[in-house]
């Protein structure tokens, strides 16, 4: 079977941009998310990951390129749920649902109207055997970019994680970081869109970031080793996807589901098998 | 020199939290801030550093505070920092270099030896490459105050550093700011154990939202002012 994969690999153009992709997409999710997971912003995450549908929509329909459209939807629903947030009693979860539903229920809509629902079904669940040269290129271009970014603004995203308080005395923009952060995570939606569609986007967010973080003590370990992980069951769950053919998306998503939660019972963090937790 | 004046802040939700405060500290100096939950000890610090709306003025050193936050090395009420975050101890003191190297810049050798000179001074070099979750509550809070040893500022703001901190972590933490004022510089604690004031403060402000005293630690730690900034319910004479 592996070797079925192998030889497909060899032979077809469409696998090797599959690959590619999945891999790409992995690694900058993995990176982007360790930052998401460690602000306490998962559901933020998911919420932007749906709030781009629109966009795409609206950017299929004028004819543009859909991360322009992207962007601005995930830029546009951030703000939104900021600013509910810091201006009304509701508190940011309930602030989240509200704004991410309703953006996903217009992009159901708006697909509707401009594409089919073949494409409306891969938007939602992905479709990394389609992905074309120009996607593969602008997913590589897409990731360089929002590892720059990273490794840049490195430091500064490190204290405003951690503690912002401190950053904010500094006199550091700490909202600026946090609206650069949501602008990588809505660049990284649209990428991951293709590999396990907007719907999955928040668990290869998340769950390799998760993973990553029971295993290491600093974050550029952290950082390293789940973009490792997303790259890894990227790549498997394309395999089990292409070889058994089932969904890639939800394979990917499963094996890094699997891989949290085998790394949750071994964990010295989480003192499941072992008596003593830190590591010295 | 730090100079406040007539700054309130009310906050959005309607809290005035501060009432025409003035104060003039001059350095160096130890002062303590006290005064009863929510009077407005954390607001001070923060409208000080700039960090939230006010009216009035302050200056450090005669300049707007907004420019002179290099100046200022200052740890956040505790409870505020998810100790889960993985950092080790030596990453964490380095943040303190944080405002003299430039953007898109690393840290430097230089200021990695500076680090290495703050852990020895808190006594934690032995712990530097721990993750800070396995740390106790005092040896965190050290490690806080080598943060602001690196930044070498010349003023330094404390929100309760000692809550949570055993005797043994708070001896060694005011043995280190005694040294610090010694050489010039001028910190603000805000603090909750009124047994320790005389020992720790050379000033004093006590707060209730107003200024209910401020001065020399001998001249204003009285029955007197206490009365005014607890409430009756306090029942200290004469400071114990
Ligand atoms: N971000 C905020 N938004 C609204 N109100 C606030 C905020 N921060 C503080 N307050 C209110 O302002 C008042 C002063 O708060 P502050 O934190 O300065 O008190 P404190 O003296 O530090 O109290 P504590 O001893 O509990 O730390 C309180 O009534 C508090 O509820
Ligand atoms: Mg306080």
């Amino acid at each position: 079977m592996a070797a079925e994969f192998i030889q497909g690999l060899l032979e077809f153009h469409f696998l090797q941009n599959a690959l590619i992709t999945a891999v790409v997409v992995g690694i900058v999710s993995g990176v982007v998310g360790c930052f998401i997971i460690l602000r306490g912003m998962s559901l933020m995450g998911d919420a932007i990951s749906h709030a781009v549908l629109p966009g795409v929509a609206i950017s299929y329909i004028l004819n543009i390129n859909f991360f322009i459209g992207a962007i601005a939807f995930g830029i546009l629903s951030s703000v939104i749920i900021t600013y509910i947030k810091e201006n009304s009693v509701i508190k940011s979860d309930t602030a989240i649902g509200i704004t991410f539903s309703s953006f996903l229920a217009l992009g159901v809509i708006l697909i509707g109207v401009a594409r089919t629902s073949t494409d409306l079904f891969h938007i939602l669940f992905g479709n990394i055997l389609a992905v074309q040269d120009s996607d593969k290129w602008m997913t590589i271009a897409v990731s360089i970019f929002v590892i720059v970014m990273i490794v840049l603004y490195f430091k500064e995203l490190l204290l405003t994680s951690f503690d912002p308080q401190m950053a904010k005395a500094l006199g550091m923009r700490v909202n600026f970081y946090h609206y650069m952060l949501m602008m990588l995570l809505t660049l990284v939606a649209v990428t991951a869109m293709q590999s396990v569609g907007t719907i999955l986007i928040v668990a290869l967010l998340i769950t390799p970031a998760a993973t990553a973080y029971l295993f290491t003590k600093t974050l550029k370990k952290m950082i390293f080793l789940s973009a490792a992980i997303g790259a890894v069951v990227s790549v498997v769950g394309l395999f089990v996807g292409y070889s058994y053919n089932i969904a890639v998306g939800s394979s990917i998503v499963l094996t890094a589901a699997v891989v949290f939660l085998i790394s949750f019972f071994v964990s010295p963090k989480q003192r499941y098998l072992k008596k003593r937790g830190h590591d010295k | 020199m730090i100079e406040c004046q007539n700054i309130s802040v009310t906050y959005n939700n309607g809290v005035q939290a501060l009432k025409k405060i003035n104060l003039r500290i001059k350095g160096p100096t130890i002062m303590g801030i006290i005064g009863p939950n929510g009077s407005g000890k954390s607001t001070l610090l923060k409208a000080i550093l700039g960090m939230i709306q006010l009216t009035g003025e302050v200056s450090i050193n005669g300049v707007s505070s907004k420019k002179m936050l290099k100046k200022v090395a200052y740890v956040a009420q505790k409870t505020l920092i998810d100790l889960s975050f993985p950092i080790t101890v030596k990453e964490c003191v380095a943040l303190g270099t944080i405002s003299n190297v430039g953007l898109f810049k690393t840290i430097r050798k230089g200021e990695w030896k500076k680090v290495e000179e703050a852990l020895e001074v808190v006594g934690l070099k032995e712990q530097q490459e721990r993750q800070i979750n396995a740390l106790s509550g005092g040896q965190f809070q050290r490690v806080l105050i080598a943060r602001c040893l690196v930044q070498d500022a010349e003023y330094l703001f404390l929100d309760e550093p000692f809550v949570g901190v055993d005797m043994v972590s708070e001896n060694i933490i005011v043995k280190i700011l005694k040294d610090l004022k010694e050489s010039g510089k001028t910190i603000l604690i805000v603090h909750h154990d009124l047994s320790k004031v005389e020992d720790y403060f050379d000033q004093l402000v006590m707060l209730n939202n107003k200024m209910i005293a401020v001065g020399k630690t001998s001249d204003v730690f009285n029955t007197n002012n206490l009365k005014r900034t607890y409430g009756e319910k306090i029942f200290i004479d004469g400071g114990e």
